[in-house]
């Protein structure tokens, strides 16, 4: 079963996702904050990564910037999501696996972006 | 062993750059200092401090929006996007907006307290925004628990030279705000008050730990522009000339009047031009500027009911030709509908407008339209004394026109209007019926400097302007005029 980590600091939209994510088949796990995030993907080594950009202790471009040069997490694909669409340079990450949703999204465009990383589960 | 001597240094003044706050604040929210914002859901919390955020922002300093159980990020953003004050290119990159939700359950108040402290540390923000304060006074568990969290935030914001703007609903737990109340430096009140059909926003700086504010309520207005306030007027004009007024008079432009004034009206006085309806007074008022023109000053006529345009034509039906006065930019026509305008709002145009223009001629035409824009009725003395009080520290030199009452053939009694306790001088025009036929009369009923003539004489609008007869005087209508006779 293909595994989502979802990293988002307002807990609310997280477990938005995780809902979605699960009726839809995948296996979810949550983070707060990008710090959180990259201890998690260490060891659970998901297969997809749905990031928030302003986190609290470590924010989503610093984490994906410590991702990217993490040759264990750097092939893990990621979906950044911010309210802000100059947020994130995201020509900064050009070559990397990455989509970038504004927030709000329509959840139908967000688990089609799902499942062009990853697939739709069986 | 020496004591050492102890000195006292101001407090620095952050202005938070909302249009009018900051003259309410007495010059913005104090450096270090920890703010409460209180208003009911829809007063506006959430605008003004996000705008106070990107004015900070702007500044190149940072801002940290913490939010708890609130709106989401991406809602509130929606909402603030339209808003001419929000700068995308600045959110997470001088403005930050993180949850500290997920802090605050994990660890209380001490979780919070240390991801605020974290956070604007990190980022180096000197504003810090917590949007939420009854989810945290709710993860309290005891009033001190509370009073310990303001009291290390306020000890935070001090050494580091931030300021703390906390919001909260008005109407959720108001007696669980009391500690916090009492330990900020700061209380801003946002109020929706219903007064009859219409609905005002107030604002109140019920405390501010310190300073001299504009004490009182103030209004304000929510539009694509942010939040703009405007200090009652009677609060912030109304200052005394700094130097002394000019001694000479100005023409009003019409001949005989100005005979019967001794040469005209005395320059920075405010004159009330007081009469029934069709009677002359926007006319003479336009004459008055027709006449400032001449004599190289800049006009501004500020009207409510007639647009410019229509003045213009009007004004040319009585030969009394303003295009070329217009077009070169020595008198100015403005006119604004009088709907539901804050009385606060149209004075502070207008005193705007007579300092963008370097106007030193004003109409007023007339004071019902400032009048009805007022929500409390009982303000309008205050507010057109202040006002005068201002035209004449300016040297503005203004006529304002007032309707009275059609009185009766004859009729003895003389009117007296709202503004002419203010004003200087009193003009009245009347109608009295004579011989079948309606006539027109002018007289003045004060001139606070300067002799004049108060004999009633007859005038007359026609092609060629507004015309004053220089004849004897008119005994006989004088007969009854305050009583004697």
């Amino acid at each position: 079963m293909a595994k989502v980590l979802v990293v988002d600091d307002e807990y609310a939209i997280v477990e938005t996702i995780i809902d979605v994510l699960e009726s839809q088949g995948y296996e979810c796990l949550a983070a707060s904050n990008g710090r959180e995030a990259l201890d998690c993907a260490r060891q659970e080594r998901p297969d997809l990564v749905v990031m928030d950009v302003m986190m609290p202790v470590m924010d989503g471009t610093e984490a994906l910037s410590e991702m990217t040069e993490d040759p264990e997490l750097a092939s893990i694909p990621v979906i950044l999501m911010s309210a802000a669409p100059d947020a994130v340079a995201v020509d900064a990450f050009a070559g990397r696996e990455l989509t970038f949703l504004k927030k709000p999204f329509d959840l139908r465009v967000f688990l089609q972006a799902v499942a062009a990383w990853i697939g739709e589960p069986p | 062993m020496t004591e050492a001597s102890a000195s006292t240094t101001s407090i620095e003044r952050v202005p938070t750059g909302v249009a009018g706050l900051d003259a309410v604040l007495g010059g913005g929210l104090l450096r270090g200092g920890v703010f409460l914002v209180m208003g009911s859901p829809g007063a506006g919390k959430t605008v003004l401090s996000n705008q106070i955020c990107f004015v900070h922002a702007r500044d190149a300093s940072c801002a940290v929006y913490v939010t708890l159980l609130a709106e989401s990020h991406s809602r509130m953003l929606s909402h603030i996007e339209r808003m001419d004050f929000y700068e995308p290119s600045l959110v997470a990159k001088s403005v930050f907006y993180l949850s500290g939700y997920s802090a605050l359950e994990e660890k209380k108040l001490e979780g919070l307290l240390d991801l605020v402290r974290r956070e604007a540390r990190q980022r180096r923000a000197k504003l810090i925004v917590i949007d939420g304060l009854v989810t945290v006074g709710a993860a309290a568990e005891a009033e001190l628990t509370l009073k310990k969290f303001v009291h290390e935030l306020k000890a935070f914001t001090e050494m580091n030279g931030c300021i703390c703007v906390i919001t909260t609903s008005s109407t959720d737990n108001p007696s669980g705000h009391y500690p916090v109340r009492t330990m900020v430096d700061g209380l801003i009140e946002l109020r929706l008050s219903r007064v009859g059909m219409r609905t005002a926003r107030e604002l109140e700086v019920v405390k501010l730990r310190g300073s001299r504010q504009l004490m009182g309520v103030h209004l304000f207005e929510i539009s694509s522009a942010g939040i703009k306030v405007f200090p009652r007027v009677e609060a912030i004009y109304g200052r005394s000339p700094a130097r002394e007024l000019p001694r000479d008079r100005r023409r009003l432009g019409v001949e005989g009047l100005d005979r019967m004034l001794g040469g005209g009206v005395l320059a920075g006085s405010a004159t009330t031009v007081l009469g029934p309806p069709g009677s002359g007074k926007t006319l003479l008022g336009l004459e008055f500027l027709k006449e400032g023109a001449r004599q190289d000053e800049v006009g501004l006529y500020f009207g409510f009911f007639e647009t410019p345009p229509r003045l213009i034509d009007k004004a040319e039906g009585v030969g009394l030709a303003l295009r070329r006065e217009v077009r070169e930019g020595k008198v100015d026509l403005q006119w604004l509908a009088p709907l539901e305008q804050h009385a606060d709002a149209v004075i502070q145009r207008l005193l705007g407008l007579v300092e963008e223009r370097g106007a030193t001629r004003l109409v007023i035409d007339g004071i019902a339209g400032i009048a009805q824009g007022m929500l409390h009725h009982e303000r309008l003395e205050q507010v057109v004394i202040a006002l005068t009080n201002e035209l004449r520290a300016r040297a503005v030199t203004t006529l304002v026109t007032e309707e009275s009452g059609l009185e009766p053939t004859g009729g003895q009694r003389v009117p007296f209007g709202r503004f002419s306790a203010a004003a200087d001088n009193i003009i009245v025009l009347r109608y009295r019926e004579r011989l079948g036929t309606l006539r027109r009369y002018v007289s003045i009923l004060k001139m606070r400097e300067g002799r004049y003539d108060a004999s009633m004489r007859q005038f007359s609008i026609t092609e060629r302007g507004f015309t004053v007869d220089g004849g004897r005087r008119r005994t006989d209508l004088l007969r009854g005029v305050g009583g004697g006779g």
